[in-house]
């Protein structure tokens, strides 16, 4: 028999979590429901977070702020977030469709910790940090939550609250792109963000996240390091390419084989890059 | 048992229910409420037959609890219309024989509902974008798609 509970504050749901931590926490249940369908029975107990307030929030300015109870829908339809964090929105645009997107949240994106999530690759390469609730709150940077598929560093009385970044300046541009069997309802075969920094005509800096060719979203650090400080008027990616294969370790499966990602990650890549630098208004070739 | 009391308001009329906690909206609608419009297809997400509209939202009602739902306001496709007078989408769909083996229908109506409350004036990308979380097996996604332009143009 499954006990039901919904808080109607964050520090009742805390408690709540602590003293029973094997309960399931359920949003939109757009991920739970699909891995108990058939074992709806076997649910111990779940917590219904949906109704939290303090999960809702957006907070716009130099410091953003997301709440893990908005959903993608939201997310993809915020007019601040489409004009300063449009790899965002693209992400969350991207996510299965309207009716999975209306309901599934950004905080259940995190927690199922798919390599394929369509949040995570853009806030990782956004640089964000993911909010903590619990006996402590805690904060740590996304890209180390995620442990493995479906496995992150959330501990059984903590809570995913949100996650924080700082607005890209004028001078950042990103991009986010997926490759999918078809534009609705797919999980990524591959994906793949981007965060460029330019100045003075270089590739300042740039963040690369790729999605579904790794256990975990993985960042390509050492493709970025190829990468940083080059000249846009002589843009070389051959080497960074090359690079990228070394970082990624996709696998055969329903969805795609390794050789297929690692071909499609490739252009995919190259074409968020373009697409990153494009959106700043600088034409460049690669 | 350990049943929840919740209030759910379907098609504009109120009820009072008892649900488990695992019960999931469709078995509410369908089995508590004998609403079998709503179809179940595949029960995890993927097709949109089970698609209502909830708090204005469209939703899959497989994936919902009603126990999330206390309070909430549902549309399912017997709030579309009476057999006296059809929803204008009911008559496009006829009219443009959007309907074939008609186990998406409720589902593709909706869709389509939903998208015609948030955009009355869509394009067709507008119209495949709302209606691409439902899956029509018959693959008569043309007639569908005519019938709701046919529907937009007519709620002007």
């Amino acid at each position: 028999m499954t006990v039901y509970f919904a808080p109607s504050a964050l520090t009742e749901a805390v408690a709540y979590k602590k003293a029973n931590p094997a309960t399931k926490i359920i949003a939109g249940g757009t991920d739970l429901l699909v891995k108990f369908y058939e074992e709806l029975d076997s649910l111990a107990g779940l917590m219904d977070i949906s109704r939290l307030a303090e999960l809702k929030v957006v907070r716009t300015g130099e410091e953003v702020f997301i709440g893990a109870g908005v959903t993608h829908e939201e997310i993809a339809d915020h007019p601040w977030l489409q004009e300063n964090v449009a790899l965002l929105c693209q992400g969350a645009a991207e996510v299965g469709g309207p009716q999975i997107r209306n309901r599934g949240t950004l905080g259940g994106n995190l927690a199922n910790a798919s390599p394929a999530a369509d949040l995570a690759a853009p806030l990782i390469a956004l640089g964000a940090t993911v909010e903590l609730a619990g006996a402590q709150p805690a904060a740590l940077p996304l890209e180390d939550f995620f442990t493995g598929p479906g496995q992150t560093k959330l501990q059984p009385d903590q809570i995913i609250t949100g996650v924080k970044f700082a607005r890209p300046g004028a001078n950042q541009g990103g991009a986010y792109l997926k490759l999918g069997k078809r534009k609705a309802m797919a999980i990524a075969t591959a994906s793949v963000a981007v965060l460029v920094t330019l100045e003075k005509g270089c590739l300042a800096d740039l963040c690369i996240c790729l999605g579904s060719v790794a256990p975990v979203p993985r960042r390509a650090k050492k493709t970025e390091d190829i990468l940083r400080g080059q000249k846009l008027s002589s843009l070389d990616l051959g080497p960074a390419l090359v690079q990228l294969q070394a970082e990624i370790s996709p696998i055969d499966d329903i969805r795609g084989t390794a050789q297929y990602r690692r071909q499609g990650a490739e252009v995919i890549f190259r074409r968020a890059l373009l697409q990153a630098i494009n959106n700043l208004g600088v034409e460049v070739n690669g | 048992m350990n049943k929840l009391p919740i209030t759910l308001t379907v098609n504009g009329r109120d009820y009072r229910l008892e649900v488990e906690a695992n019960e999931r909206l469709l078995d509410t609608l369908r089995q508590q409420l004998r609403l079998t419009g709503t179809k179940e297809g595949c029960s995890v997400g993927e097709c949109g037959a089970c698609s209502v509209i909830l708090n204005g939202d469209l939703v899959n009602s497989c994936m919902v609890l009603s126990a999330q739902c206390d309070g909430a306001q549902v549309e399912t496709v017997e709030g579309l219309g009476t057999a006296d007078k059809l929803h204008p989408l009911q008559q496009a769909f006829i009219e443009h024989n959007a309907v074939q083996c008609g186990f998406c229908t409720p589902g593709m109506l909706m869709a389509a509902k939903a998208l015609l409350a948030k955009n009355p004036d869509p394009s067709e990308e507008d119209i495949r974008q709302g209606l691409s979380g439902v899956l029509c097996r018959c693959t008569g996604y043309q007639q569908i798609v005519d019938a709701v332009k046919a529907a937009a143009k007519e709620g002007k």
